[in-house]
């Protein structure tokens, strides 16, 4: 803290940019909450700051009505199976590269950092190419693995910070206490790496559950569609049905509401802990 | 039976060699401290008995067992770190116990030793804390409990007190001395600090640029140093160390024939090193003008630091406060405490009157 913060003044200057930083952006959050539960009336008419009337009918025509239940499974499987496959490998290529003497390593933590520069669409249309040769296009596992373009060097990256930050003597330490090489690094460095394991998980979920540009160019069919491509195809139908649209992106960022809830603790600890030792 | 055996140990990192043939037979009960300057090989020493370095050339035994190519895991040893590398994420009390647990010892037992171990170390009253909620002394005592736990045939520690301030670690110093006589394992402890060796030590092992020097009983290699640079290691103030011709039975110091010291008996004529402690040396009634040009006081000895001639010499007195830099005093020497050394190969040089210490 320097001193200038512990003056009223610049005390209440200070919690008065939190607290206007924290309005501006959690307007447009509670804009679409709010308007996914206003009738249609109001919404379209009068749209007052704080609904009159609230009703879940979006909901309802949207779930029993809509591809949307279809394609929320969809996402939830191509995000699921994304974050699994990231911490799997990051975890493995990243304390690869730390703790073993491996040829060019330097070369593969830039490579993979290179590639996470790229835009995903010049990455989506060769890949799709790739994808129709092998006879995967339109499929889930497509997408699962495109996303994987943006979510390992993130991982690896994340987590190399994190395992390098970590002495080698703890792991020496539980070696000697009686554990395997393996062991040790699932009883000491995993354990060790909670907050970094969190974060990138949440990253991945984050970029796999959100990703638009992919899935529009991986996926044709209506069956394999996600939900942000379902929500756009459902702007650009014939009527333009508002309120599904809120109850519709409501649902997309309340998994993500969830975790941040639930491991902002870690999160948190998380981003420090690879800026300052990463 | 030694407990515990090199053989021609020895380590190369590509094209590199670490350690060259370092070989050691160690018994139950002993304390061996490896000792020598940074970058020596003490630690990859140590840490190839501990299995967490590959051994590249010679054989290891610990009690009847071959374990050259075992896991750690497999040696039955323990190792106290310099940085003491607790696991952060457990409190003190799965620290100690985490060893215990890899290997399948029942709960209940484990209790038990853990606070067996707590009471000896005094660090009852901080099982339940996580390590970064105590000091560093306060981790040390954890770090050496958590190897005492184990019970292992052989204690490893590497620098374990290069962390403390001076006064902890004397104190240190004398636990994990009473620590290992009670116990009675064998333990091999590295350190620089000459002080920890000759204080610590049942035999130190003097080791530079891989190789060992001289292997003894601490006043074993302060009263008989092998080479010239075990010589200066050992002991503090360092040795005065000055090169010197033997003629007549004289230690000559200098161009001038007076500038000299009787030689100890025996000693062959010709060019050598010559060394002589600080302590060795006195401040006599006759005898070399000896130039002061500093004063140290240490309380109950003083150092003076001068020189005769063009030599630059450490002379070390009992308290002296009638000593100022600036005077000059006569000093001289024992000739049995002379230490005589190859000027070519810097390799101790035989004579009768050997540098012994003085009663008989
Ligand atoms: N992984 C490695 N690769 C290459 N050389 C190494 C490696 N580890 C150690 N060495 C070299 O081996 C030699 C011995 O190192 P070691 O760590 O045993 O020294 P030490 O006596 O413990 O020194 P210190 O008192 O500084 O700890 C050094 O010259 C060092 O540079
Ligand atoms: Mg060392």
């Amino acid at each position: 803290m320097t001193p200038a913060i512990r003056r009223p003044a610049a005390r209440v200057g200070l919690y008065f940019a939190a607290f206007a930083i924290a309005l501006y952006s959690a307007f447009p959050i509670y804009w679409m909450v709010s308007s996914s539960l206003r009738p249609t009336q109001e919404l379209l008419l009068n749209p007052s700051l704080i609904p009159s009337e609230l009703t879940l009918q979006y909901y309802y025509s949207l779930l029993a009505q809509t591809d949307y239940p279809r394609q929320f499974l969809n996402s939830l499987i191509v995000a699921v199976a994304t974050v699994a496959l990231t911490m799997v490998l990051s975890v493995m290529i990243a304390y690869g590269v730390t703790r073993q003497r491996i040829r060019g390593k330097k070369a593969i933590i830039a490579g993979m950092l290179y590639a996470y520069m790229f835009p995903p669409l010049l990455l989506a249309i060769p890949l799709y190419a790739m994808f129709t040769k092998v006879g995967l296009n339109d499929t889930l596992f497509s997408l699962v693995i495109s996303h994987l373009t943006m979510t390992m060097p993130l991982g690896v990256w994340f987590l190399w910070g994190f395992f390098k930050a970590m002495p080698f003597e703890l792991e020496e330490a539980a070696m000697v206490d009686g554990c395997t090489r393996l062991g040790a690094f699932l009883r000491v460095v995993l354990p060790l790496s909670v907050p970094g394991l969190v974060t990138v998980a949440i990253f991945a979920f984050l970029l796999s559950w959100t990703d638009y540009t992919f899935a529009l160019v991986m996926i044709g069919s209506d069956v394999n569609k996600t939900v942000p491509l379902g929500l756009a195809s459902m702007i650009g139908a014939f009527d333009l049905r508002w309120g599904d649209v809120m109850a519709g992106s409501t649902l997309i960022a309340l998994p993500l509401f969830i975790a941040f809830i639930l491991l902002s603790r870690y999160f948190v600890q998380g981003l420090t802990a690879g800026a300052v030792k990463g | 039976m030694a407990e515990v055996s090199l053989r021609k140990l020895r380590k190369t990192y590509g094209g590199v060699v670490a350690v060259e043939g370092v070989s050691l037979d160690i018994a139950r009960g002993e304390l061996i401290v490896l000792l020598g300057p940074s970058g020596c090989g003490k630690s990859t020493t140590l840490r190839m008995v501990a299995g967490l370095e590959s051994i590249s050339g010679g054989e290891l035994f610990i009690g009847e067992r071959n374990v050259t190519q075992l896991e750690p895991k497999d040696r039955d040893i323990a190792m106290v770190f310099q940085n003491y590398a607790l696991y952060p994420h457990k409190t003190i009390r799965a620290n100690l116990g985490f060893g215990l647990k890899m290997r399948g010892i029942d709960a209940a037992e484990t209790v038990r030793r853990v606070d067996e171990v707590a009471e000896m170390l005094a660090i009852t009253h901080l099982l339940d804390r996580k390590p970064r909620q105590l000091s560093g002394g306060q981790m040390q005592r954890v770090a050496l409990g958590r190897a005492l736990v184990r019970n292992p045939a052989v204690f490893l520690l590497d620098e374990p007190l290069s962390n403390l301030d001076a006064k902890l670690r004397v104190r240190m110093r004398e636990e994990i001395a009473l620590l290992q006589k009670r116990i009675g394992k064998a333990m091999i402890y590295v350190t620089h600090d000459q002080t920890e060796a000759m204080t610590l030590a049942d035999r130190i092992v003097i080791m530079r640029d891989g190789h060992v020097q001289q292997i003894g009983a601490p006043l074993e290699v302060y009263d008989r140093p092998q080479n010239v640079f075990v010589a200066g290691f050992i002991g503090s103030p360092e040795m005065n160390l000055f090169p010197a011709e033997i003629a007549n039975g004289r230690l000559r110091m200098g161009p001038s024939a007076e500038m000299s010291l009787p030689a100890p008996a025996g000693a062959p004529d010709g060019p050598v090193t010559a060394g002589l402690r600080p302590e060795a040396m006195h401040v006599a009634p006759q005898g070399l003008p000896f130039a002061v040009r500093a004063v140290e006081q240490l309380g109950s000895q003083t150092l003076l630091i001068g020189s005769i001639g063009d030599l630059s010499l450490r002379v070390m007195e009992g308290r002296r406060d009638d000593i100022r830099a600036g005077d000059t005093v006569a000093v001289s020497a024992d000739p049995s405490a002379i230490h005589l050394f190859d000027r070519e190969t810097e390799q101790r040089l035989a004579t009768t009157a050997s540098a012994a210490p003085a009663h008989a």
